[in-house]
């Protein structure tokens, strides 16, 4: 029933979890009134893989679209705040940095503040360019407060995220979805009709045997991509050979003392361990790649790295990095894992489903499914995936790490075409290249390549028109002003209304 | 570790050369960098033949603030004054539209502005997009005031772009380069000679001087003396068919400029006027095959020049150490309103990146790919123009042949469609401008965004309604641009 030509009159949505609830909330908000009805469809025996605990700034306007209040999102999700990503051990073992939602140095200089770091000696002389960062100073005092909007303030030089409970964000988000009129339906879909000729969905078929049709589907079903590859074969991208872990084990344990506002990526023998602490717990995994390492040996490491009790048994997952070839096919548009997977090493998977709604809503399509629609939509995702592939390759890439096949193989393996002309410009000078559309901006490009040790042959000579005495002495102040800036801000946990004292330290 | 180049030379004046001249002068001067200008003080063609005035997009202020000059000392020494969108007449039978500048409505969500009044059933050849647009009615009353900065206020939505004379702007350019730091020569470049490695080592001038550099700007306009006389870098064309010729001619006039470049097209071609303060100029872009250069002349009242017109761009416009910038990069069709956006926007560019003395290679191949995401749209904002008439002449139909880019005809596409508009990766022209010019020439949707079936129609309408009204009352108010400019220029026209 559903030939191109019928008007949009249900949207179907396959799979809770967060991609499915973020969608559901999304498109009941925005076809407000168009009288289009919105069901999804999800089995409380399936588990949702919710490794996507954190996030980056752009979920707050997110939120603040649907109109909710930060608040209760806080309490409710058991929320932290988020200002950056601390990576350990990657360029070379017992290496730190962190890559800040914010700038270095002053809001007011027209020449990076890399360029001043450089040239007046870099670390050596310098000290870590952490040391000019605010977020980054706030981060490692566990300590917050909202930015400024006044721009010649310092804090005014960052912005800020959230690590949640992403079960508990899908349960927020359906409570608002069925307040809006998203019916919710229990079951497992067992069948996917397709129209003979047109080759669209018509309907889905329930294990109970109850038929829901719909006119729009969209595929949150996770990596299996139920419609959109079991049904629609879009055919997969595969990027393994660029990024090759391939498993993860995620294991909940107890709070400890700290409360930093901040995510944890720590650089294992064969990929990275996380730490994300909540409110009430903090979340961990080990990702690796299987060609490298066995499961058993995974999980000794995860064991390891733990800080304090586990609360529960290992969940195991597989993946394959790369994306969907088409990501919105016939009258299915796939959303979160079921449109590809990158891994959570920059926090990237809520905020790809948060730009797919974003797109879906722009291209939403018409009973004429014209496929220009589709094809911006394909080509937009395209992009935006792309960026953050390359982005993700440049944290293993850029390594001097040789104890390890594993690093061995990312240190010397090749890298996409469009990599490679970035890395050559930041090496040969401190340039990161910029463009308008795509998550990361140049400050976040700047943190990696310096946190990963890829020293720029050259600097900005425009850095020179200070003379370098009174630039010696402009930096010093500064980087006493974020110190004494960072250590008056209130703590982080009083600073999200915490009530609960966070549990007993470990051990 | 570092180091600046020592010496940068720069071919040719003009609003190009000095521009450059003056950006790099105030970056790079005080690091002790020597820049000179090899100015021949012929009529400026650095931007192309045939651009006696400029007509720009808005931001042009913002330039101006990076290069450190008032836009009222602008305005001043070039005869300017105020452009408040564009006027388009012919292009379709009977059309006469107005592409405002700035805020039109307001989207609400996701749902934009113009989707709103096609939900409300306006069709692109009623639909009168400027009566929305603080400055669209200003510009139909002849008024104007600057923006107010307060985002509270509705003078806040205007925006706006400057009509200036080439050869005033040129003059300022050049005193102020000079007084930053850069160097006058007289003379003019005819070639240059290279060092083994291929890259230029001395320019050479028509009285025999050599001179060394480590960087070489050629600002010599279509002549492009070096980038293509010395470095035979190739030139992709853009023309639509047959239309091969430009003419132009700078009028005085006594009459109040209107706050609007005109665009009319006529059986052969098309004049685009630009008033000045005091003075008006036409430029008449025609097919060689429908009317010959005397016809054209004597169009512009006898006292024209005529050139060849061939817009495009330079394949690779910084080639080992030498940058074209000005038409000698890239001459756009006069429609897309870019000459003055692409000479500030190539500077700043060039300062970003700015070559160490044994580097460049990695610069300019950065430099050049943003140069083509960043032309890419200018041709398209302009191509888009000679597909979209629907004019019957002969060589307005041949104008129909040219070949869209592919990301034009995904643009064209995607409105076709529904009326969206495609995000561009270089954003030259934002959204808004890019709905503007789809209703200015009166491309029809086969729909509009489903999304807007959402809002309540009656209050809708009274929202637009309110909208139009905020319009007209706040741009009656204004003083009128005339008066703004008698006292801005101090002296009648």
């Amino acid at each position: 029933m559903t030939a191109p030509g019928r008007r949009i009159a249900r949207v179907v949505i396959v799979g809770g979890g967060t991609a499915g609830w973020m969608a559901a909330a999304a498109l009941s908000h925005g076809l407000k009134g168009t009288a289009i009805a919105i069901e999804l469809v999800e089995s409380e025996a399936i588990g949702t893989v919710g490794v996507g605990e954190s996030t980056l700034p752009h979920i707050r306007h997110f939120n603040q679209t649907l109109g909710i209040d930060e608040a209760g999102f806080l309490k409710d999700t058991n929320a932290t705040i988020k200002l950056g990503i601390e990576f350990r051990n990657w360029a070379r073992k017992g290496d730190s940095y962190i890559h800040p939602f914010g700038d270095y140095g002053h809001p007011d200089d027209p020449v990076n503040f890399h360029h001043h770091w450089l040239r007046l000696g870099g670390e050596a002389a310098m000290g870590p360019i952490d040391d000019y960062s605010l977020p980054i100073q706030m981060a490692r005092r566990e300590r917050f407060a909202r930015p400024s909007m006044d721009m010649s303030s310092l804090l005014s030089t960052f912005s800020y995220a959230y690590q949640f409970d992403a079960a508990l964000y899908a349960r927020f988000l359906r409570s608002f979805s069925e307040a809006r009129g998203v019916k919710r339906t229990e079951g497992r879909v067992v069948d996917v009709a397709l129209d003979g000729e047109s080759g669209f969905v018509t309907a889905i078929t329930l294990e109970n045997g109850t038929r829901i049709e719909g006119d729009l589907f969209v595929d949150c079903s996770g990596f299996r991509g139920l419609i959109i590859e079991q049904a629609l074969k879009a055919g997969y991208e595969d990027w393994s050979h660029w990024l090759p872990c391939d498993r993860a084990i995620a294991l909940p344990s107890a709070s400890t003392r700290e409360l930093p506002p901040y995510t944890r990526a720590t650089a294992q023998e064969a990929g990275w361990c996380w730490r994300i602490p909540l409110q009430h717990r903090v979340g961990n995994g080990h990702v690796y790649a299987s060609a490298f390492m066995d499961d058993a040996r995974a999980e000794d490491i995860l064991m390891d790295a733990l800080e304090n009790t586990a609360l529960a048994e290992p969940n195991r997952l597989r993946f394959l990095a790369g994306k969907r070839r088409q990501q919105w096919s016939k009258n299915c548009v796939a959303i979160g894992l079921a449109s590809g997977f990158l891994e959570p090493l920059e926090s990237t998977s809520i905020h790809l489903i948060q730009v797919a709604l974003g797109y879906l809503l722009d291209f939403f399509p018409t009973g004429a499914w014209d496929p220009a629609d589709a094809d911006e939509f394909n080509h937009s995702m395209s992009l935006e995936y792309e960026r953050v592939r390359d982005f993700l390759i440049l944290h293993y890439h850029a390594t001097e790490r040789d104890d390890t096949p594993f690093w061995d193989y990312c240190r010397t393996m090749d890298i996409p075409d469009s990599l490679t002309w970035k890395m050559e410009l930041f090496r040969e000078r401190g340039v990161p290249t910029s463009y308008e559309y795509g998550v990361f901006l140049p400050p976040s490009w700047i943190a990696v390549y310096i946190g990963q040790r890829i020293a720029p042959r050259r600097f900005d000579p425009l850095a020179q028109a200070i003379p370098e005495d009174a630039a010696r002495a402009r930096f010093a102040r500064l980087k006493a002003e974020i110190a004494a800036l960072a250590d008056t801000l209130p703590h982080h946990g009083a600073a999200i209304g915490m009530t609960r004292p966070p549990a007993s330290a470990a051990g | 570790m570092s180091g600046a180049p020592g010496h940068i030379f720069i071919a040719g004046g003009g609003v190009a050369g000095w521009m450059f001249a003056l950006a790099a002068a105030r970056a790079l001067a005080p690091l002790g960098v020597q820049i000179t200008v090899a100015d021949d003080g012929r009529p400026d063609e650095s931007l192309g033949a045939q651009t006696p005035a400029l007509s720009t997009l808005p931001g042009a202020q913002d330039h101006h603030h990076g290069l450190g000059l008032d836009d009222l000392d602008v305005l001043r020494a070039a005869r300017g004054s105020f452009k408040l969108g564009e006027r388009h007449t012919g292009w379709a039978p009977g059309a006469d539209t107005v592409l405002p500048y700035g805020d039109t409505g307001a989207d609400i969500g996701p749902v934009r502005f113009h989707q709103q009044l096609m939900r409300l059933g306006a069709r692109a050849g009623d639909m009168d997009l400027a009566a929305y647009s603080l400055a669209g009615e200003a510009a139909r009353l002849g008024r104007f005031a600057p923006p107010s900065p307060d985002p509270a206020s509705f003078l806040s939505t205007l925006d706006f772009g400057l009509h200036l004379e080439t050869a005033g702007y040129a003059r300022l350019l050049r005193a102020a380069a000079l007084q930053s730091g850069a160097k006058a020569l007289e003379g003019r470049v005819m070639s240059a000679r290279r060092g083994d490695d291929g890259a230029l080592t001395a320019a050479l001038l028509e009285d025999g001087r050599a001179i060394e550099a480590d960087v070489f700007i050629d600002a010599t306009g279509e002549r492009a003396a070096l980038i293509s006389g010395v470095l035979g870098v190739g030139w992709e064309s853009w023309a639509a068919p047959g239309f091969d010729r430009i003419a132009s001619t700078l009028t005085q006039e006594g009459a109040a400029p209107a706050p609007l470049t005109h665009n009319q097209a006529d059986a052969a071609g098309w004049v685009r006027t630009i008033p000045l303060y005091g003075a008006r100029s036409d430029q008449l872009v025609f097919a060689s095959s429908a009317m010959d250069d005397a016809a054209a002349i004597g169009q512009l009242g006898g006292a024209a020049s005529v050139s060849a017109f061939n817009p495009g761009r330079r394949t690779a416009p910084w080639s080992a150490n030498c940058l074209a910038v000005g038409a000698a990069a890239c001459r756009p069709d006069p429609l897309a309103s870019a000459e003055a956006h692409l000479a500030a926007s190539a500077a700043l560019r060039f300062l970003k990146l700015v070559p160490h003395g044994d580097g460049g290679a990695v610069e300019a191949r950065e430099y050049n790919r943003v140069f083509e995401a960043e032309t890419g749209s200018v041709r398209d904002f302009a191509a888009h123009a000679y597909l979209a008439q629907t004019r019957k002449e002969a060589p307005w139909a041949r104008a129909r042949t040219l070949q869209p880019s592919p990301e034009l005809a995904r643009r064209m596409a995607l409105y076709a469609a529904r009326g969206r508009i495609m995000r561009s990766e270089d954003a030259v022209y934002d959204e808004a401008m890019w709905a503007a010019a789809f209703i200015a020439r009166r491309v029809q949707p086969h729909d509009h965004d489903p999304l807007a079936n959402g809002l309540d129609e009656a209050a809708l309408k009274h929202r637009c309604e309110h909208i139009r009204q905020l319009a007209a009352q706040t741009a009656r108010r204004l003083p009128a641009h005339g008066d703004m400019l008698a006292q801005l220029h101090g002296r009648a026209p």
